[in-house]
């Protein structure tokens, strides 16, 4: 029995000599870049950090090496860092204009393979280098949180379609979908601003989206959807309405598999009225004047990809759902044939406190 | 000779069953099953499991068929059909069978570790050390172990909570439209769902061991009833948070999935999830222990606890041999078609001859 207790004691002892890592001792990178590499490399990545001061500020510290493969990266990186680089805690990932548009395949097979990365971490398409957009000063809480959260809380109150990694590789690898990213700028050393949606064809980014675009382009790509947006009356007052809730369906028309139409229904509330008093007249005239608006944005945007063979909205994906066989190859070509009409309902549910 | 006899005292209540059956179904075949069966038939592939949850329904009810015939196990059966020799020279190769058990759960769970916790974790040393612990639980004698299948079960149970998180990410169109792949595709992805259905021919070696078996039937139809809609339930999440093209490249779906939780106390959850497995784990393993020691008692007439020291021990040594996920894949591959063997081949034909045996004894 004694024995037993010693093989015991020795079992649990050995198998508990695995690699620790223990957080006082490891450096996690926050954030990471790619850009074009100066040299012969493939490219050049930065890796951001984050030091914990003693006042509970934090202090950037970049990383920049050269490599063929991620990895190679990692190596480079560990040889300018005290304590070992970790890619677990990440929560953003930037990729520098060009590097986009030639293709970021290559990129996403290390987001997918390194289990260790989780798939809430956001990417995002950069205008100039990466490498200077993370070197800014954006706020006490680091870099790469400033980012990603401002990120995040676009996505959830904003305009920003819903990007993380979880939905950018089901997008990414669905049929009959291309995938889009927030792409974002630096202003100066203290502010940086998500300056519109690249869209992508494939794994290459194509072009990007303006943001005074982007809440319609959310309405049909997001299945819920928050966000502002004004009209102007032929009074000349102008109205601000916040939508609450949108929903957006496709309907293929089962006679005509040719023709979709999108439907798109908003409820929202009035934050901002600079006319006299508000009636119902005047809430219907506002609610004809956004559903018409809606309707013509959001017809221009898709008829926008459909001339540049993209299909950021699913319509692809959708009619593979509608159809028994469906065809991706013959799809290709449909697409740019399909007719599509789009019917808003918008809702004004509130008015706000004033009367 | 009369070592088939249970004393009353070890006997265990019918409803266990129920718990037994489930925890030794659900293993590591979870983590990603989905994959597989959306390979042969798309996202179709949930009617596949269902497919196979009926096919396991038959296989039980001929189980159980024959375990009432003779009264015993599947020695009995065996020496009931083809003699007292023979049958347990056949009884015997089932104590590989169940090391093969043993075997593939272990090294799938433990590559599972080392890819998403600890690449450097020993597979022998951790094999060993949880060897260790399964033979400390079997030589608590049978209700010992249905003890731990019942916690196998219970305990882990909240982890299915928790793939809430997955809905806001959840396309539950996806699976549309149903029945978009031909009844081959169907079926092939059936038999793909079978491994991670197998486990319930335990009711073969268990039977013996209950109290009333007549009022356990309900109890093991019902948990297989359960099973099949956990499978197919988990499949539908798992097709409504991946794309086609994604799951394809996602060896453990539900452990990804996982991936997307966001708790204010834990940053990733999968490492939770990894850690919990354990303990679904645990109960395969005990009760595949146990079963191949008791064929040992019964075969070759060895006591039941030197047989559970002797495979413990042998288990870690074999782990050696196996140095790369892909050998690990290949004797998971191996294992899949002797268990499909086993269960949906060799059972219905011994079913078949005990039905023939049973008339022939009679006249």
């Amino acid at each position: 029995m004694k024995k037993f207790l010693i093989l015991l004691i020795m079992v649990i002892f050995l198998s508990g000599c695995v690699e620790k890592r223990i957080v006082d001792e490891i450096n996690i990178a926050i954030a990471s870049g790619f850009d074009p590499s100066d040299g012969d490399k493939k490219f050049k990545t930065t890796f951001l950090m984050q030091d914990f001061q003693e006042d509970m500020s934090v202090q950037n510290r970049t990383i920049t090496s050269e490599g063929d493969v991620r990895r190679e990266i990692l190596i480079g990186s560990n040889r300018q860092s005290p304590s070992p680089v970790v890619v677990g805690g990440m929560r953003l990932t930037l990729f520098e204009k060009s590097i986009a548009k030639k293709g970021i395949k290559d990129y996403i097979d290390t987001y997918q393979r390194d289990a260790t990365i989780g798939t809430r971490i956001f990417f995002a398409t950069t205008e100039g280098k990466t490498e200077e957009l993370l070197k800014g000063n954006y706020g006490p809480q680091g870099n790469g949180s400033f980012i990603s959260d401002l990120i995040e809380h676009n996505i959830r109150q904003g305009d920003v379609p819903k990007t993380n990694l979880a939905s950018f590789l089901q997008d990414y690898y669905q049929k009959g979908k291309d995938v889009y990213l927030p792409h974002i700028k630096k202003i100066n050393d203290k502010n940086v601003d998500i300056s519109g949606l690249m869209l992508f064809k494939g794994s290459k980014a194509l072009y990007i989206l303006p943001s005074d675009k982007m809440f319609y382009f959310k309405l049909l790509v997001d299945r819920y959807s928050k966000g502002e947006f004004t009209v102007s009356l032929e009074d000349g007052s102008e109205a601000s309405v916040h939508s609450i809730i949108s929903k957006h369906r496709l309907k293929m028309d089962k006679k005509d598999p040719l023709h979709l139409s999108i439907e798109i229904n908003i409820k929202g509330n009035i934050k901002e009225y600079t006319g006299n008093k508000l009636n119902p007249k005047i809430i219907e005239a506002i609610t004809k004047n956004l559903e018409e608006k809606v309707e013509k944005e959001c017809i221009q945007l898709v008829k926008e990809f459909q001339e540049k063979e993209i299909d950021p909205v699913g319509i692809g994906a959708y009619y593979k759902t509608q159809i028994r066989g469906f065809d991706y190859e013959k799809w290709k070509q449909t697409y740019t044939d399909l007719s599509v009409d789009i019917k808003s309902d918008v809702e004004i549910i509130e008015t706000g406190a004033t009367y | 000779m009369d070592s088939h006899v249970v004393p009353e005292t070890s006997k265990v209540s019918p409803f266990l069953l129920f718990y037994i059956i489930i925890s030794i179904q659900i293993g590591v075949g979870v983590l990603g099953y989905q994959r597989v069966i959306a390979e042969h038939a798309g996202y179709d592939g949930w009617i596949s499991i269902l497919i196979t949850g009926i096919a396991v329904h038959i296989v039980m009810w001929m189980m159980f068929k024959m375990a009432e015939t003779t009264d015993g196990d599947i020695i009995k059966v065996h020496q009931y059909v083809i003699g007292n020799i023979a049958g347990k020279i056949i009884s015997f190769l089932l104590i590989i069978y169940f090391m093969l058990y043993i075997l593939v759960i272990l090294l799938n769970y433990i590559q599972v570790i080392q890819i998403w916790m600890f690449p450097d974790l020993s597979t022998f040393w951790y094999t060993l050390a949880f060897m260790a612990l399964c033979t400390y639980v079997v030589f608590g004698g049978f209700r010992t172990v249905v003890g731990v299948s019942f916690f196998g079960m219970v305990l882990p149970a909240y982890l299915l909570i928790t793939l809430v998180f997955t809905f806001r990410y959840s396309n539950f169109t996806q699976i549309l439209p149903i029945l978009d792949h031909s009844l081959i595709d169907l079926l092939t992805a059936s038999y793909h769902m079978s491994l991670t259905f197998v486990g319930f021919e335990i009711i073969l070696f268990v039977y013996p061991f209950i109290k009333e078996p007549q009022k356990s039937k309900k109890w093991a139809h019902l948990a297989v009833l359960v099973t099949t809609l956990f499978y197919t339930f988990l499949a539908i999440l798992t097709f409504a948070y991946f794309s086609e093209g994604q799951l394809q490249k996602t060896v453990w779906a539900t452990l990804s999935m996982w991936q997307i939780v966001q708790l204010p106390f834990v940053e990733r959850f999968e490492y939770i999830a990894v850690a919990n497995w354990n303990l679904i784990i645990l109960p395969n393993i005990c009760l595949s222990l146990w079963v191949a020691s008791r064929l040992i008692k019964r075969t070759i007439h060895l006591k039941q606890r030197k047989g559970t020291v002797i495979i413990a021990a042998i288990i870690p040594l074999i782990t050696l041999l196996f140095k790369t996920g892909e050998q690990v894949q290949k004797l998971s591959e191996i294992t899949q078609k002797i268990t499909f063997g086993f269960v949906f081949v060799y059972i219905p034909l011994l079913f078949i001859a005990t039905m023939i045996a049973k008339r022939v004894k009679k006249q």
